[in-house]
């Protein structure tokens, strides 16, 4: 019986995944996206050795933790709008009715394509992992294990924001309307994260109780930022990554999980849109 | 009629231009009385003092520590300049007499006396001597204190009365000396100068010892009337520190009042080669940083309680650095130096060891560490009076190669040229297929 099962879903995804997967191989995008993020996490990089050579000394936790989470942020960006572009336009051209009448059925469909994005993700990490090790040899930094953790978040992330792109895919139907939901969405995550951010270090500047225009603003970001830190993704990376370098390891674990369980809740309403939908767009 | 008219709007005028002039005093309107509590609390290393108006509604107090609320009708009010409240004790400084009642819930646990105390400590080591003395002890701490103070006034109308006799005594000695009918020998001796008095002492003063272990609580004032004062109810948090540990700041030789601190075991201290560079070692705290600064700063409104904050509490003394090198462990003493400005008006210093002999205090204490004599350095650690590595003061030091720095854009373009090469191929093998499937 469950031999069955899995010969049910097994075979479908594992074709579904490669046919994608060596879609976005034979495509540039992909590699200009990988290329992309490496040079954003080089000029942070050499931001730092900048530093160090006018200040002749700099103390980090872990170098390369900011170049790292930069390129996991950026490429699981990619992946999730492809996931969401992939899945949309088969809506758009009707080929996912076609698809849904053969052996593939919802579950299989939205497994196959999130799974093509993952494991192109798991591998760009292997990638990032041996570009990390150059560097450390290349400029003599300290390596440590957290890096693979680090990695490892940024995998979970990349589940949780592919698995978002799918539900937007199913949500919004046609191409246009699933990468404005998408787009949006993780504009607002990222814009409220990163405005908090700002906003609360150019208030210390100026004094704890100094008159301060920006007061207002920085509360409002503060409680929006308290709420969406424990959906937005990136939010949940940084912390968890905070958390790994201080030795906060329950902290790690817990966001780490709570990243998996919001991605498989995201793939759970992404197949039961799916099937409720149906495989017609409304135009 | 007409004058009379011109008359009235000058006056007018005139009076117009006094009112419409900028007013260039501004004093805030005095107010009444309102109650407020203050603090003496301890804040991890020494005893600090906080003002809490009436709009605060929480304290913070560190646990297991004795600290001191203090209630007092005062006059308060707002200071625009930095947006806070404040209290103008020389209009009005009145105890608030009563018992302070401490409660979990709703639920009384505590009822506290108000007593006297009082804060004293060395001025000379402020953070090994610093003691607040409570009841009876303080009254006698303060006796102490002021009996202290009464003798060294004593004995230095004493000193003053010794230095003028001996001033005229080295006159007339001096007269005999170039008359020749003493040698130098037989000069007088100065007075022994007279030792300072460096005991700090507070005022005997009035207010509720609290002591309590962590955890939220609630405080209100009970007068002798047996009455609530409604503005005494506040929300207590006592909390503790989070973790402790070694600390370092460290700054190179150059740039040696703009410290880096590596307060994390973890953190990593890199640098350059050649350089010579000093590390400060300290003992330090972590706190949630809301509870910390509030504590401090009662009307703080930037601190957040999902950040938080190391706090150097005090340096490590009796200490020495051990030092890991590829080629073995070596051992640097902990030095004191003094950094000596240059003369002239180009800006310029060196650091130099410190001489008692020819310099007041040391400007820091410090190990120093020369790049070119530990070229090959790879980590450092405390050792205490007994050498033993100290939990918590291992940093990993590296010196980093920016010689390579532009090599990271051609690494960084590498994934565009794989992909350049995978699409030429794949169009490649395409037009075979075509070319076969055609032929």
């Amino acid at each position: 019986m469950t031999g069955n099962i899995f010969g049910k879903y097994l075979q479908p995804i594992s074709v579904l995944h490669k046919k994608l997967r060596q879609k976005q191989l034979w495509s540039i995008g992909f590699f200009a996206a990988v290329s992309i993020s490496l040079i954003s996490a080089s000029l942070i990089l050499i931001n730092n050795f900048r530093y160090v050579d006018v200040n002749n000394i700099m103390v980090e936790r872990q170098i390369l933790s900011t170049p790292v989470l930069v390129i996991g942020l950026l490429l699981s960006l990619f992946l999730g709008i492809t996931a969401s572009v992939n899945l949309s336009r088969e809506y758009d051209k009707g080929t996912l009715e076609l698809l849904l009448y053969g052996p593939v059925d919802e579950v299989a469909f939205i497994l196959g394509n999130f799974w093509a994005q993952i494991s192109l993700f798991g591998w760009t990490m292997v990638g990032v992992f041996i570009w990390s090790n150059i560097i450390i040899w290349m400029f003599n930094l300290a390596f440590d294990l957290s890096l693979l953790l680090i990695l490892l978040g940024c995998v979970i992330m990349a589940v949780e924001i592919v698995a978002f792109g799918l539900l937007t895919a199913v949500l919004g139907g046609k191409t246009r309307n699933a990468l404005v939901v998408y787009i949006l969405v993780l504009a607002i995550f990222g814009g409220v994260q990163i405005g908090d951010t700002l906003v609360a270090n150019l208030v210390l500047i100026s004094g704890s109780t100094v008159t301060d225009p920006l007061l207002f603003l920085r509360n409002v970001l503060e409680t929006a930022n308290n709420v969406l830190r424990w959906v937005s993704p990136y939010a949940q990376l940084q912390r968890s990554v905070n958390a790994l370098l201080v030795g906060a390891w329950p902290e790690y674990l817990l966001l780490l999980g709570l990243m998996l369980v919001e991605g498989s809740v995201l793939l759970f309403f992404s197949i039961r849109s799916l099937a409720a939908k149906g495989v017609r767009t409304t135009s | 009629m007409k004058k009379i008219i011109q008359k009235f709007f000058l006056v007018l005028l005139m009076a117009c231009s006094v009112f419409c002039l900028p007013q260039s005093v501004y004093a805030q309107e005095s107010q009444e009385l309102s109650f407020v509590y203050g603090t003496n609390h301890y804040d991890g290393a020494v005893y600090s003092s906080a003002f809490i108006p009436p709009v605060v509604d929480t304290v913070y107090l560190l646990a297991d520590h004795l600290s001191i609320l203090a209630s007092r009708l005062t006059d308060v009010y707002y200071w625009p300049i930095t947006n806070e409240y404040r209290a103008d004790w020389d209009t009005a400084n009145i105890i608030v007499e009563g018992q302070l009642e401490i409660l979990r819930g709703n639920t009384v646990i505590d009822t506290v006396q108000m007593t006297e105390y009082v804060i004293q400590y060395d001025g000379l080591n402020q953070m090994d001597t610093i003691r607040l003395y409570l009841g009876e002890e303080a009254v006698r701490a303060r006796e102490n204190f002021e009996g202290l103070q009464a003798q060294y006034r004593e004995d230095l109308y004493l000193y003053y009365q010794d230095m003028n006799e001996y001033r005229q005594e080295f006159q007339a000695a001096l007269a005999d000396l170039q008359a020749g009918l003493i040698t130098e020998d037989e000069l007088p001796e100065p007075p022994e100068p007279l030792q300072d008095l460096t005991l700090f002492s507070t005022n005997l003063l009035w207010g509720f010892p609290i002591n309590l272990s962590p955890g939220n609580y609630r405080i209100r004032l009970r007068t002798n009337d047996n009455e609530v004062i409604p503005e005494s109810v506040k929300d207590l948090v006592i909390f503790e520190h989070q973790n402790e540990g070694i600390g370092y700041d460290v700054f190179s030789e150059e740039r040696w009042s703009v410290p880096e601190s590596a307060k994390n075991v973890n953190d990593v201290i890199y640098t350059l080669r050649d350089q010579i560079f000093f590390i400060e070692p300290y003992h330090q705290k972590q706190y949630i940083e809301r509870y910390y600064v509030r504590m401090n700063n009662p009307q703080d409104s930037v601190s957040r309680v999902d950040r938080m904050i190391w706090v150097s509490h005090w340096p490590a003394e009796n200490v020495s650095l051990s030092i890991g090198t590829t080629s073995g462990g070596f051992i640097e003493p902990l030095e004191n130096y003094f950094v000596q400005q240059l003369a002239g008006s180009r800006l310029g210093y060196e650091i130099i060891p410190f001489d008692p002999e020819t310099m007041n205090q040391p400007s820091f204490t410090a190990f120093r560490i020369d790049l070119q004599t530990w070229s090959n350095l790879k980590g450092i650690a405390l050792l205490d009076q007994d050498g033993k590595i100290i939990e918590t003061s291992q940093r990993d030091i590296h010196i980093l190669n920016t010689d390579l720095n532009w090599l990271v854009y051609p690494l960084a373009g590498l994934p565009i040229l794989l992909g350049l090469f995978i699409l030429s191929r794949r169009k490649r093998k395409v037009r075979d297929v075509k070319v076969v499937g055609v032929g």
